[in-house]
């Protein structure tokens, strides 16, 4: 998706620039950006490092078998027709994304959408396959850590003001959209019987 | 409140760290190795973050962005959403580093503790890259994507964005 939004960007400001006559702005932010890139990496460093440290501890402890299963239900309730093994991998996705470990959510994400497909023999997605895209869409991480990582960088009062709000929002949307979701996809899939 | 605030990340690591040590784990190598790993996702992170500020930046000098934002800001003005946060609102669900870059921006030029800074952190923690997911997603097999999956990932994504911004207006 970068690969034509990142040139398009480029290209319609120097187009826009030397058009509205702000082209010698646009050449100083070349340079700007250089230096923007250098201290925004250099104070993410650190906490960015700490957290995925912190993470990795939380990974080896027993505390993951027991988020796995207090999903249990949940799988059960949304994804019971799946196969078992599309069931591991949809757990340990959901809780990769919990935990805010993008790197292992989406690998084990799309092995758990192949084994759903091996079962589904319609032409379109599956209710579980569905209903698997529609909860990664949604925002499920318990500690939005890379964040908080920007806003200490920035020098924030309180960086972790914004939990208890994501928390709200990322749970009134997550119910609704998985409630519009089951009720949407399931009713697709009945008329398809008939 | 406050102090409830101040209290979730060190009690998150108390609790993580006090776990580690009953089951005798070694906590250190253990955090070191995940250090590493931290530390190889900042590098590959950086040419993402040098080409997209650099875009970024350069988009925001030519003066266009002023220029959509009074166009399509009204629109989100609507929905209580300041009309600084059209381009974040546009990115958000394509790209999770564009969108960090550019939540990054705004909380530099508006104050990271200002109202607008409040609600892009809080759309960049409480929302996911619905597009982009349903893209990776959907790109391995092939099967037709019904619309409707799209339609309501789509309007969860705006959903979270609008509650986003309700939600901070009260607590400031």
């Amino acid at each position: 998706m970068l690969n034509k939004i990142w040139p398009i960007m480029i290209i319609i400001s120097v187009i826009f620039g030397i058009f509205s006559g702000r082209i010698a702005e646009v050449n100083n932010a070349i340079f700007v950006s250089f230096e923007d890139t250098i201290s925004m990496v250099i104070s993410l460093l650190g906490i960015m490092c700490f957290w995925s440290g912190m993470i990795k501890v939380l990974e080896n402890t027993k505390i993951l078998k027991k988020i796995e299963k207090m999903l249990r239900p949940f799988i059960e309730k949304f994804f019971g027709e799946e196969s078992e093994e599309a069931k591991k991998f949809i757990s340990l996705n959901i809780v990769s994304d919990m935990l805010g470990i993008g790197n292992a959510a989406t690998p084990v994400g799309i092995e758990a959408m192949k084994k759903m497909d091996e079962s589904n023999s319609k032409k379109h997605l599956s209710y579980g396959m569905s209903m698997f895209i529609l909860l990664n869409t949604l925002s499920i991480q318990i500690i939005p850590t890379t964040i908080i990582s920007v806003r200490a960088s920035l020098g924030s009062v309180n960086p972790g003001v914004i939990i208890l709000p994501v928390w709200i929002t990322s749970i009134i949307v997550f119910l609704l959209i998985m409630f519009i979701g089951s009720k949407l996809f399931k009713k697709e899939n009945k008329d398809e019987y008939i | 409140m406050s102090i409830f605030e101040s209290l979730i990340i060190p009690f998150l690591i108390f609790s993580i760290l006090s776990m580690c040590l009953l089951e005798r784990k070694k906590a250190f190598d253990i955090f070191s190795e995940g250090v590493n790993e931290g530390l190889k996702t900042v590098i590959n992170l950086f040419p993402t973050l040098l080409a997209l500020l650099l875009a970024v930046n350069m988009f925001r000098a030519c003066g266009l962005i002023n220029f959509l934002s009074d166009i399509f800001g009204g629109v989100l003005e609507l929905f209580f959403i300041p009309k600084e946060l059209t381009s974040l609102v546009f990115l958000e669900p394509i790209s999770g580093s564009s969108s960090l870059v550019i939540a990054t921006d705004l909380m530099k030029t508006y104050g990271v503790d200002s109202l607008i800074g409040l609600i892009a952190s809080t759309i960049l923690g409480a929302t996911e890259t619905t597009i982009y997911t349903i893209a990776i997603y959907t790109g391995v097999i092939k099967k037709k994507v019904p619309k409707k999956l799209i339609v309501l990932a789509i309007i969860g994504n705006f959903l979270g964005i609008f509650l986003s911004t309700i939600i901070c207006n009260i607590m400031n």
